[in-house]
């Protein structure tokens, strides 16, 4: 008689159970960084975390899951984006199955930013499309930052919030305990807000961009702020994914360009690529 | 009936190269080791290419077999001659 294998819904308190499974990721997360993708400090609008596998009350399997829900272009979207996609190699047969579970969501743009390359083959027939996640890296020029009239950048926390959008306050206030850093690029015609991480490049600290709220102030701006941000930043640089920017190249800009691809399956025609970014998703709770 | 029984036979031993042309009647996702994810949606591909059918991802948790496959397989192809 076959094993019976079935598929549930997890929900925080399934943490215990499920983080060894984890543990085969292998990698620097600690049991504390995991836990984090079964609670997201935001308010999710789902009451589960993503779908364990069991084979007769075993864990042999878990898919995160990591919901959201914003406003874009005046629309409520609602997001999940897939992390932690493993499965014993006992019970690989079933590992599809629970990704056909997430596709039963309605209403949801499904993201995935960390496929490997199997799993990227998998996604394509299943609907998903192809996300660059080509970076621009802008560093501080020397001479641009002279000329840094008519634009201005907020650093503290609480200065930047006051003059928030609503829309773009609820992003502040969800990621303040993330390890996020936030700035308010400023010019005549409004502002850009910013949401970063700190990451590393050939053990070098840089500042990657994960929401950006207007690209167009921020293109007007970035380059000359530059010096400004990366002195009080302590960075060298800041890096941005391409697709945000609306095909606006920066002179000064090294091009990071990367072989691996972002997949998405959007809810609506509504979204199109440029507004699919990771302020939302695993690379801002679980990563550098 | 036949015909789609051989067919479905060929398309499993691309897939599941491993298997005899005897096991693959009897395979099962849960007892063939080399049925992952991967393998799934590469059978998929396969028969879809071979039967000149379409196989929309809500119809994925059919093919758990190649007796369910063949069920599943046989509906289809009579819902297209409708």
């Amino acid at each position: 008689m076959g094993a019976t294998f079935t598929i549930e819904r997890a929900v925080p308190g399934d943490f215990d159970r499920i983080y060894p499974r984890l543990q085969a990721f292998g990698g620097p997360l600690t049991r504390e960084d995991w836990r984090k993708i079964f609670v997201p400090p935001w308010k999710s609008p789902e009451d589960f975390c993503g779908y364990v596998l069991l084979r007769d009350g075993e864990v042999k399997g878990y898919l995160g899951l990591i919901f959201s829900s914003r406003v874009i272009g005046g629309r409520i979207e609602k997001f999940c984006n897939l992390t932690s996609w493993i499965v014993s190699d006992d019970a690989r047969s079933k590992s599809l199955p629970m990704l056909l579970e997430v596709l039963k969501l309605k209403d949801y743009t499904i993201t995935n930013f960390t496929a490997s390359p199997t799993v990227a083959v998998i996604m394509r027939p299943l609907g998903f499309m192809d996300l660059d996640v080509h970076q621009q890296v802008l560093f501080p020029v020397p001479g641009l930052g002279l000329r840094a009239w008519g634009c201005a950048c907020e650093f503290d926390p609480e200065k930047i919030r006051s003059l928030l959008s609503e829309d773009d306050r609820r992003i502040f206030d969800d990621h303040q305990r993330l390890g996020c850093e936030h700035l308010l690029l400023r010019s005549k015609t409004g502002y850009a807000y910013l949401v970063l991480k700190r990451t590393r490049r050939k053990n070098l600290p840089f500042l990657k961009v994960h929401y950006l709220s207007d690209p167009r102030v921020f293109v007007e701006c970035a380059e000359r702020l530059m010096p400004r941000i990366c002195v009080r930043r302590r960075v060298w640089g800041l890096m941005v994914d391409e697709r945000y920017l609306g095909g606006h190249r920066f002179r000064a800009a090294y091009r990071y360009l990367h072989d691996h691809k972002g997949y998405f399956k959007p809810a609506s025609d509504a979204l199109d690529r440029s507004q699919i970014d990771t302020i939302y998703s695993e690379l801002v709770i679980l990563h550098d | 009936m036949s015909d789609i029984q051989e067919r479905l036979v060929n398309c499993f031993s691309v897939v599941f190269p491993t298997l005899s042309r005897e096991e693959i009647p009897h395979a099962e996702d849960t007892s063939v080791a080399s049925w992952d994810s991967l393998a799934a949606v590469t059978l998929v591909a396969v028969i879809e290419d071979e039967f000149g059918v379409s196989i929309a991802p809500e119809e994925y948790e059919k093919i758990t077999s190649f007796a369910s496959t063949r069920e599943f397989l046989q509906g289809k192809l009579a819902d297209v001659s409708r």
